[in-house]
Order: structure tokens, then sequence, then C-alpha cells
């Protein structure tokens, strides 16, 4: 079969969105589109999807309070002393601090459920819990939320002065905060608080046992329980003062910087100081900062002061750096990255010093501090700075600013490091789009590999893992996201299982928090009682391979005749692979696979299985003999079976007996197969034949599903050179 | 001389030797940062300053061609003064505020020279210095004489002074 052929290897994987240089055969950078995959330590994955967290809860807009009572039911009828302003028909409720109504069996506890509700009047509402709670409603000071699905503008982690983080997340309007007890974000406060639109985002920092942000729309707000100020019932405004009645009532960004809270770009007095860099007393407490001496006066040496970066027109973005910081200011024509530096004098606490002028800067949050680079948005292309100069780094993908976002809200751009596989995310708008960011780019800082994601987000954060000790049981509630069994196989998800393990969050325009990275589809939810599990909408994932041209030095055009893939093993996967020439945009064929090793695996269909020790297998016309080791994968049911290896005895040539004793598994429902090679042993190859001659030849790969996993190791094609190159 | 603080070092490709290369330039410009140190000039332009106040009614006055002038190098600062009052609200010692406040120690060591123009001493007293008290950034002015315990010299409605003073300043964190 390989008669003629030689072999063109093409690993490790490392793609590109687009190189944007002539057809060749680059076996490292071997693609130009990989949509919904990435690159993981020089294997190329269909990425995970996405799973809910929670939604950010408002509180009912009646009087919130006031419930007058609940029966026990099931569905319950919930009743409000006043209206509960709630206006359409049915809608979903959270309790918390309800007391009584304790939860016999499997029903879930009054609190911290997110219940479907339905209006049945102006004060009354029923619940919809299969069984009656199993005592009576007592009262206590109970509150209802509902969700009004705003987009998400912040999702921050506040830390104490006991240095426990606790999630914060703020759409357009209000704040929410995670509770522990409840295992769920609760309302912060019962009126709107901000009055930004979904563009404004928040820009927060913590300091001294408080949590500031901004969004440079509203004053800024303040909580926490450091210093000597505890604020305790939701965000208080925050607007430091400094000589009188001077004051700063917003500003875009604000970051502890040398001991100091500093505000950047800020409004003073109601003048738009777009280069003022404002901050507050070493050390101190900028809370409230009011009051004749505070920490903000900027007469008295050693408090606060200010400076106004030259040569430049406005602060857009900033990022620590080190002991260091750097600002992206925006010019005329031109961006100026600067650096900001602590320096002894008490009054000017700062040195400014320039790195380096290059293209204008787009987008105050899609900066991203990689260890030694930092990262941000240009309005032409990707720009990085290490301090010793400004360039771009987008090399690879030249033209992806220009041509794949949309410029007019470049400013949407929202950057998060993924640490757990080494990625940075920049969520963006594309062009053509509907303005929202649609798509994230993902790059791997450790291989210098770029792709594309389809996810519709407004904003990222990363919070730790909010569970002190994680056990079995957690995976099947409402709050966790849908995991499968397989994931835990991966290696990549051993730190997801550890407390305080980092976490991607990702915000949407709905108000919805996602888990990122997990689980088989996107969207995965089972927000509300007795909703359906969902495994979430198919992930489309895309592999467009460069055209290659393996005969290059010799002149020839080629036969591709088939290709080996190193890839894992999934049996639930179904991989479309269509193959072209010539810049052919139609393939010349078109096959599909499942990744499962290429030869002689196969050895029965499974077709009804008896539980019992042994276990007793139907599988008609199989070519087993006794004593033959075999892998059981694919079953539906008596999933126990799958992923391990037995021995056969054969009975007669429709049935054999596996040495397992399956008494108590799960009823057989259907499917599955036995095999002589286990497919946990991966990675593995598996082969598909092309045939065509060319000069140039292409692959592209397709997959959409759930919980359809992909990923390729290496590639080997096998070639033949044939005729000339022109035609 | 003022030391460079734009310090553009040539950077290589290697990972390590631009690690260095930052650390290096940032070494250069935190050294010079602190070597030509700030100076500052009071009123700012746009700004006002008080210049001087009083020790028991800060108050406020009129200043004319009135300036003060701060070296500060590390953490060593000079001032140099002329100030020029009318007006003054403020009751109590004469006091002078400067920009930076001298470090905590037990005595009075921070003395300045002072020239004085329209102040009746004190009988007894003849010639004035500058008294900057320790972690404050007020100067008070005293009177001497010769045989006498040195007097704060109460702040007249108007006056003129002028003078310098050296002194250990705090720092940033």
């Amino acid at each position: 079969m390989t008669t003629g052929y030689q072999p063109f290897l093409v690993a490790s994987q490392r793609t590109g969105v687009s190189l944007g240089m002539d057809p060749w055969l680059i076996p490292q950078d071997a693609y130009v589109q990989a949509i919904n995959g990435y690159n993981f330590r020089g294997v190329l994955k269909k990425r995970d999807g996405y799973s809910w967290f929670d939604s950010v809860p408002h509180t009912l807009p009646g009087i919130y309070q006031n419930i007058g009572g609940i029966t026990n039911g099931p569905n319950s009828i919930v009743t409000m002393t006043v209206p509960h302003g709630i206006v359409t028909p049915t809608f979903n409720v959270r309790f918390n601090g309800v007391t009584g109504l304790p939860s016999p069996g499997s029903l879930p506890d009054i609190n911290g459920q997110m219940w479907v509700a339905t209006v049945t009047g102006a004060n009354t509402y029923t619940i919809n819990n299969a069984q009656a709670f199993g005592g009576a409603y007592v009262g206590g000071t109970g509150t209802a939320s509902y969700f009004p699905h705003l987009p998400v503008v912040c999702i921050a982690v506040w830390i104490d002065e006991q240095n426990a983080s606790t999630l914060m997340v703020l759409d357009t309007r209000r704040a929410s905060i995670f509770d522990g007890t409840v295992e769920c974000l609760i309302p912060m406060g019962v009126t709107d608080q901000f009055t930004g639109a979904e563009t404004d985002l928040f820009s927060w920092e913590n300091y001294r046992g408080k949590i500031y942000f901004t969004n440079n729309k509203d004053s800024m707000f303040v909580y926490g329980n450091g210093g000597t100020f505890l604020i305790t019932a939701g965000l208080q405004a925050f607007l430091p003062q400094y000589n009188g009645a001077n004051a700063v009532t917003k500003c875009l960004l604000i970051k502890a910087i040398g001991s100091k809270l500093c505000l950047f770009n800020t409004q003073e007095n109601g003048v738009e100081l777009f280069t003022r860099i404002r901050w507050c007393q070493d050390g101190q407490e900028p809370y409230p900062g009011t009051g004749v001496g505070n920490v903000w006066d900027q007469i008295t040496p050693g408090r606060g002061y200010f400076a106004d970066v030259l040569d430049t027109s406005y602060i857009l973005s900033l990022a620590k750096f080190q002991t260091n910081t750097f600002i992206f200011c925006r010019g005329q024509q031109f961006g100026t990255v600067y650096e900001m530096r602590p320096i002894s004098d008490p009054r000017y606490a700062f040195a400014f010093v320039s790195v380096g002028t290059t293209r204008n800067f787009g987008s105050t949050f899609g900066t991203i501090v990689i260890d030694k680079i930092v990262t941000t948005v240009g309005d032409s292309g990707l720009i990085m700075t290490d301090g010793n100069n400004v360039s771009r780094y987008d090399d690879k993908i030249p033209s992806f600013v220009l041509d794949d976002m949309d410029l007019e809200n470049m400013n949407r751009c929202f950057g998060q490091r993924n640490d757990r596989l080494w990625q940075t995310w920049l969520l963006y708008p594309s062009s053509g789009g509907t303005g929202r960011n649609d798509g994230v780019l993902v790059y791997n800082y450790q291989d210098s590999a770029w792709s594309k994601y389809t996810m519709d987000l407004s904003c990222l954060g990363t919070i730790v893992y909010p569970r002190a000790d994680p056990k079995a049981s957690d995976y099947d509630g409402n709050m966790l996201p849908d995991w499968a069994c397989k994931d835990f196989g991966d290696a990549s998800w051993a730190s997801t299982l550890q407390s305080q393990a980092p976490f991607l969050m990702g915000g949407d325009y709905e108000g919805n928090l996602w888990w990122m990275d997990t689980g088989g589809g996107d969207a995965a939810d089972r927000i509300a009682y007795n909703d359906p599990a969902d495994d979430g909408q198919p992930i489309d994932f895309k592999l467009v391979s460069r055209q290659w041209f393996p005969y290059a030095k010799e002149g020839k055009s080629s036969q591709f005749g088939f290709v080996d893939l190193l890839v894992d093993g999934d049996v639930d996967t179904d991989v479309s692979v269509g193959f072209s020439i010539d810049n052919q945009s139609a393939p010349y064929a078109t096959t599909s696979f499942t990744p499962v090793p290429f030869e002689n695996i196969l050895v029965a269909q499974i077709q009804n299985i008896t539980l019992g020790n042994p276990t007793l297998i139907y599988a008609p016309d199989h070519q087993i003999t006794t004593g033959d080791v075999l892998y059981v994968y694919g079953v539906q049911g008596t999933t126990q079976l799958n992923d391990n290896f037995y021995t056969a005895t054969v009975i007669d040539s429709q049935n054999i007996s596996l040495n397992v004793d399956s008494t108590t598994f799960s009823a057989y429902i259907s499917g599955g197969q036995l095999s002589n090679q286990g497919l946990n042993q991966t990675p593995f190859w598996t082969r598909i034949y092309a045939g065509q001659t060319g000069v140039f030849h292409q692959m592209e790969f397709n997959n959409s599903g759930v919980d359809e996993d992909f990923s390729i190791h290496a590639l080997i094609l096998w070639m033949k050179p044939t005729g000339r190159i022109y035609r | 001389m003022t030391l460079p603080i734009n310090i553009n070092l040539p950077a290589s490709e290697d990972p390590y030797l631009r690690n260095l290369t930052y650390a290096l330039a940032t070494y250069l410009q935190q050294a010079n940062y602190e070597a030509n140190g700030t100076y500052v000039v009071l009123p700012v332009p746009n700004q006002s300053w008080a210049f001087i106040s009083g020790s028991t009614v800060v108050g406020s006055g009129n200043y004319t061609n009135s300036t003060l002038v701060a070296q500060r190098s590390n953490n060593v600062i000079t001032v140099w003064f002329d100030i020029t009052w009318a007006a003054h609200t403020g009751t109590g010692n004469l006091l002078v505020n400067l920009p930076y406040s001298a470090q905590f120690v037990a005595q009075y060591p921070y003395i300045g020279v002072i020239e004085a123009s329209n102040v009746i001493f004190t009988a007894g007293r003849t010639y004035l210095v500058g008294n900057l008290l320790p972690n404050t950034n007020t100067i008070e002015i005293r009177q001497c004489g010769s045989g006498v315990a040195s007097l704060a010299l109460p702040l007249p409605v108007a006056g003129t002074l002028r003078g310098s003073i050296t002194y250990a300043g705090q720092r940033s964190n």
C-alpha cells in the first residue's frame, strides 16, 4: 500500500490563525485556521465547553424582604407582604435566609436553590418544588432574588484582611457576592447603583482589605472589612477629596502601586483629566478619603499627590509589571508606553520613563501580563512590551486586528490569562459581527501558537476554586459544571480539583457566569430545580491545514496517498476530513472517521449484556478465542464495563463471558464494542486515504458535537512525486 | 550634572539577556532619578501655596513676589525661600511651610539662616534662625540674642523672610 510514497512528518503541532505566508510545507506551523481548538505542548486539541456557574441576582423589584409566608407544597405558594413587582408569567427566584421548611429526601434546601416561579397574583407566586417541605415556614429575614439577565461587566475577587478570597460579580446595574454557605451569588444592595452600558467595564483593585471598583461612568465604589471603616451593607460610593471640597468624581482605572491606591484618567471637580494619575498616602486607608488633612491631601507632605503624563492625550490602559507599572497612552497619532516607577520622593512618588512609541492603543481591558512581557491591543496590531522596547508580537497573524476585529468596537476587548493551559484569552468583537465580543483569540505563550474560539462573552475573570474540599457528590449538584467522567482522566484537570486552584470564568451579555474549559458542550446548564440536565450546545471545531507543497525542492507535483494521524481515542467522536488541491475551494474527497486505532482492533459488536458473575455477552459472529484479553468501550447503560480489559471465555459462536462480576452494574441499554487494543492506550495511529495528484495539498478537519473529544499529536503525510508543477 | 533618565540599552533576542537589560536599565534609571532628585518651585502655576501660617490660628495671607525652591537629592533636602506677605489672619508663632517633612529626631538639629525685613524683634533678641521642627514640614522662626533663651517669633500681619535650610527628609515607602 505504501509503495512509492514517502513520509512527511508534521509534528509537534503548532497552529497559526493565518501565517500570511506563501504555501509551503512548514511542519510545525502546519495550519492556517484552528477554530475552537488549541495547542498544548505540541498537541492540537478541540477545546472543552463551558458550563453554567450562576447568574447575577437582583432583589425582587418590590420590597424583597417581605416574605409573608411559604406553604409546604408541593408547588409551594410564596406570599409577599407587598407586590413583588414581577410582570412576566414565570421567573427564576432564589431565597436566602428563610428559616423553617426543612428539605426532605432529594428536595434541595429552600435557600440557595434557583426555583422556577409562576406568578399567581400581585403578591404571590408558586415555586416548582415537586415534594412538600418537611416542616412549616418559620420566617426570619429571608430575601427573594430574581435574575434580570443584564450584561456582566466585572468578575472580581475581593481579598479581605485575613487573605480570604470571595467572588464578586457586577452587571450593568448592581453587584453580587458569592456566599459560601448557600454556594451561590447573592445580591448586594436593593437599588440600582450603576448607570453604565455594557461597554462600561469595571476596573477593580484590592487594597488593605477592601476592594475598589470604577467604571468611569459613575462614582468609584468600595466594599470590604479592612481598616477602620467596615463596609458590610453593599458597595459604598467612593469620592476621595483633596484639600477642601475638591473631589475625584470618577476615573478610568484603579490600581494599588507602591503601597498607594492610584486613580488613573480621572475626572476631578467635573473636569476630565485624561492624563492624570492621583494617589493617596502610603499604606493608609483611602476610604472615605474626606475631611481636612485626609490621605488624598495634596498639600501636606507625605500625603497624596498627582502627576500628569505628558506628551500624550489619554491614559487608556495599564498593567503591573514586576515592581513597576506600564501605562499605555493614546496619542494623536501614536501610542506611548510609560513605565511608572516608585521612587523615594514622598511628594512626587513616581518616576515616569518612556519605554517606547508605537501604533496607537485601542483597548482598556485587552492588556495582559504574561510574566516577562505585557501584551495589549493596538489599533492595527497586537503589541507587547518587556520594558526594553515596544513591538508587535503578532508576526504570525499580522492581519488579525485589521481583518478580523471590529475596529469600531475594539475597546470591548478583554484579556485574561488562562494559566492552566498556558494561554492568554483575548475577547474581541469580530468584523461583520454585532459589535459585541463574539470571538476569543487564544495565544499559547509557551508555544507561540494561536487559535480562535467562538464565544459570546463580555468579560473574564480568574477565581480560585471556591470549595475547600471538593467531593464526588459535588459534581451532580446545581452549582457545578457538567463534568464528564472522562474529564477526570485528562491531566489538565488535575489542578481543578484542588482547593484554591485558579479557574477561568466568563461573563456573558445575559447576566450569566460560566466556568470555562469545563464539559463537552457550550453553555451547559442545569440552572433551576428540576431543569433537565443540559450537556450544552455542540462545539464546532475546524482545522484547516496549510497548502502543503512537499516536493518543492524537486519542483514536482505529488500524489497524496494517505495520511497517518496520531490521535487520542474517542469512540463518540465523528470527524469529517476534506482533501483539496491547488487552491480549489471544494474538496475532491471528503471522508469521516472516528479516532480509534487503525487496524484490527474491533473484535466484535456487543448486542446484549446479561449481568452476573461472570458477565455474559451476546456478540454474534465474534472471532474470539478463550483467553483473549478484550477491551470494552462504547457500552450504553452498563457503562461500568467501559474502558477496562477483561479475559474472555467462549461459550459459542454468538456468546462469550467476561471475568467480571456485574451483578450490581447498571442494566444494558445498547451499543458497545470489544477490542483487542485499549482505547485508553493513547495516542495511537490511525489512517485516512486521500489519493489525488496536485501541486498543493490541503486538509480540513471538522467536528461538531457535544462530548466529542479530538486531538492530533502528529501527522505523517504519505506523498510521492509525480509530474511537473505547471500544467 | 543631570544624569540621564531615559536609558535605552540594546536588547538581545535572548530572554535572559533581555531580562538582564531591563534590570540594568531599571537600576540605572532608578539610581539616576534618586541622584538627580526633585526640584520643586512653589507656588505651582495656577495653584496657591500657603507659605506662612500661625501656630495658634493657621490663617491666610496675601503673598506678593514670593517663591520657595526645594531641591531633594535622595533624602537630603535644601530649601530656599523669599516670602513677602501682608494682611495675614493667623495668630501665634510664625511658621514657614515647606513641601517636604523632616526626619524624626528627638532634638531640634535642623537650623537654617533667615533674613528678615520689617520684622520687629522682642527686646534682647538680635537675630533670627529657622528651626525646622522634626517630623513636620514647618520652620518655626526663632529670635536669638546674647545671654538669653531663644524665643519663637510671633506672626506679624506683614513682613518679608528670606532664608535657606538643609535637612534630612522623609522617604516614600
